[in-house]
């Protein structure tokens, strides 16, 4: 598809999402005690375009934290069963490349070939997604190094990309809906030099990144280190069990079902939340349960992001965004952890003879 | 589905404050359906009379184990009882009387009655401690949503599925800002059982743990972080010893600062 790109001035820009408020719910960045937080919007000038990072990534609103995949009830013979049906349109605003990767991610996990998760298909379907160029680098962002940012070089899967070009945004389309939605505003062209000073923006940007991560070889280094003495020295010492890295990480996809079923057994809520490999009963199947030690489930976690997602998926489940280790209340790093394991393969040491 | 036979329901009342029961009374009066599918046997605070030998389809356990004459109804009634549960922190996870349990019994009689004499009072325990248990309903109150689990699956006739993640899960259901990052109050969500919808920490409240602890949960390394985060000593015992010092997940947090014993 031909991309288009405009200039919008912020001024404009603002009533433009204004008059979209009439048509969609506005979701995007909102500032809360300090930190920010993806909410849905009711005044187009709480969005804070600038921010740097939130504690659930957007995400939330594809995937849900809490919702009813069905009702089912009970009838004279046999049951019925009712689906979910309407989802409200939403566009989500400034949603950073690393957010954005981590939505393309989830839509290779619910929306294969072979079998398409209803809920997440109707909320994909009725969501634009408006991508934002960062600004900022976090301390512990390293979106760079799994190739996922700080710029969105994408060209498709989402809808709209703005970069903050200061006084104005350049705004590009990326889809025909989006193209639509733009073509009423009569906008001017975008010249190179604003392209210019994007790719001149990019390279600043990526140049202060502080955390780093190598790829090369990791598949390999992780698989091969299972027993590495971090896995257990870390679940040891400072791994809680508390799920936190993996309630906020944004391509998690893992989920509970549980019934909520009324008190003349009639009538069923067959309801989904979120789930996390953390927690020690996830992984109990009939008659065992086959990640006991809490070892084992935060090897699970380093190991399934960055080496076993990518013979699952062709990706990394790892999208940098550093939210894991800041939500972590003991501040695991899971690049540290990759590191030590790079430094001192052990299988490798062994076959050489030294281990 | 035959649905004609009630449940027999005993509840039997041990050392705690009563709180369950009341919270048993009040979900009558928020869940009716609930008490149409149980015939009481046995209630001491929701009806007087009943008989203490049962047979019983399910028996609710309040309170903390200290008086021997308790242990030994306790077994009775276990062998009364097709399903056991225990509600409520004390009867769990010995709650909120086990705080006694780190000080000698001698101190602490001294230190609340002027007679201590007619007492025969012994180390606080949960009822796990002396019978086996079917699951366990925990809060402090006891949360309505692992009650009404348990009753919907005995009426199924499935095993039940209790809540039994962290109290971060459901933070981060909730959408909370983390308050041990945000705000670095010494929040023990990470390690204490969820159900209760995060009650505090919605209110910008650290959780003080009175569910008692999430199976598996590592309180040495929480215990370390708030020492790394300035708390005294006698602070994080406490935190550790307060709902549930019975329990090994808490007790391996408290023992680094004090003695348990």
């Amino acid at each position: 598809m031909p991309k288009d790109a405009f200039v919008i001035e912020k001024n404009q820009f603002s009533s433009w999402l204004k008059k979209l408020q009439e048509s969609f719910q506005l979701i995007g960045p909102v500032e809360k005690e300090g930190h920010f937080v993806f909410s849905l919007i009711e005044e187009v000038n709480d969005l804070v375009m600038d921010y740097d990072t939130t504690m659930l990534g957007p995400r939330k609103f594809i995937f849900l934290p809490e919702e009813k995949i069905c009702t089912i009830y009970q009838k004279d013979q046999g049951f019925t069963i009712k689906k979910v049906q309407d989802v409200p349109g939403q566009l989500l605003i400034g949603v950073h490349s690393c957010d954005l990767h981590a939505i393309l991610v989830l839509d290779k996990v619910f929306l294969l070939k072979s079998f398409q998760d209803h809920n997440y298909r109707l909320r994909r379907e009725n969501t634009l997604i408006m991508a934002l160029n960062c600004t900022k680098v976090c301390p512990t962002c390293f979106c760079s190094s799994m190739g996922t940012g700080p710029f969105v070089e994408l060209d498709k899967g989402f809808d709209f990309l703005l970069t903050d070009c200061g006084e104005s945004y350049l705004i590009e389309s990326f889809s025909e809906k989006a193209k639509d939605l733009l073509l009423p505003l009569n906008l001017p062209q975008a010249d190179d030099s604003l392209f210019k000073k994007k790719e001149q923006l990019f390279q600043e940007l990526k140049g202060r990144f502080i955390k780093n991560l190598d790829t090369t070889n990791l598949v390999q280094t992780l698989l091969e280190n299972q027993d590495h003495p971090v896995w257990q020295r870390t679940a040891e010492e400072r791994c809680l069990g508390c799920t936190n890295c993996t309630m906020v990480c944004p391509t998690c996809f893992c989920f509970n079902v549980k019934d909520k079923i009324s008190f003349d057994l009639k009538e069923c809520d067959r309801v989904r939340y979120w789930d996390s490999c953390q927690e020690l009963h996830f992984a109990e199947v009939h008659g065992a349960n086959y990640r006991s030690s809490r070892k084992a489930r935060l090897r699970q976690f380093v190991t399934h992001k960055l080496a076993t997602w990518v013979e699952q998926f062709g990706c990394f489940g790892c999208i940098g965004c550093g939210r894991c280790m800041y939500w972590c209340p003991t501040h695991i790093d899971l690049t540290e952890m990759a590191k030590e394991v790079q430094k001192s393969n052990f299988k490798r040491m062994r076959e050489d003879g030294y281990a | 589905m035959n649905r004609k036979k009630r449940i027999r329901l005993g509840v039997f009342k041990y050392t705690c404050c009563a709180g369950c029961e009341f919270q048993l009374i009040f979900f009558q009066k928020k869940i009716l359906e609930i008490f149409e599918n149980l015939e009481i046997i046995y209630f001491r605070m929701g009806e007087s009379g009943g008989g203490e030998e049962g047979p019983f389809d399910l028996v609710l356990i309040d309170g903390a184990i200290t008086e021997a004459w308790q242990a030994d109804q306790l077994k009775k009634v276990r062998q009364a009882a097709k399903f056991l549960l225990p509600i409520g922190s004390c009867a769990v996870n010995g709650g909120i009387p086990a705080i006694k349990n780190s000080t000698s019994e001698l101190e602490m009689e001294k230190r609340v009655y002027q007679q201590i004499q007619p007492l025969h009072s012994m180390k606080a325990h949960p009822v796990d401690d002396y019978v086996k248990v079917d699951g366990y309903i925990k809060g402090c109150p006891m949360g309505e949503k692992d009650l009404v689990e348990a009753v919907t699956s005995l009426l199924l006739g499935k095993r039940a599925n209790f809540i039994n993640y962290s109290v971060c899960v459901e933070c981060k259901l909730k959408g909370n800002l983390c308050l041990l990052i945000a705000d670095k109050l010494p929040c023990m969500g990470p390690v204490t059982n969820a159900g209760c919808g995060a009650l505090c920490p919605s209110y910008g409240r650290a959780c003080y743990a009175c569910w008692g602890p999430m199976e598996d949960a590592n309180s040495r390394a929480l215990a370390w972080q708030f020492e790394k985060m300035g708390l005294e000593p006698d602070d994080i015992f406490r935190k550790f010893t307060q709902y549930a010092s019975n329990k090994l997940e808490f007790r391996k947090g408290a023992q680094l600062y004090g003695s348990t014993t």
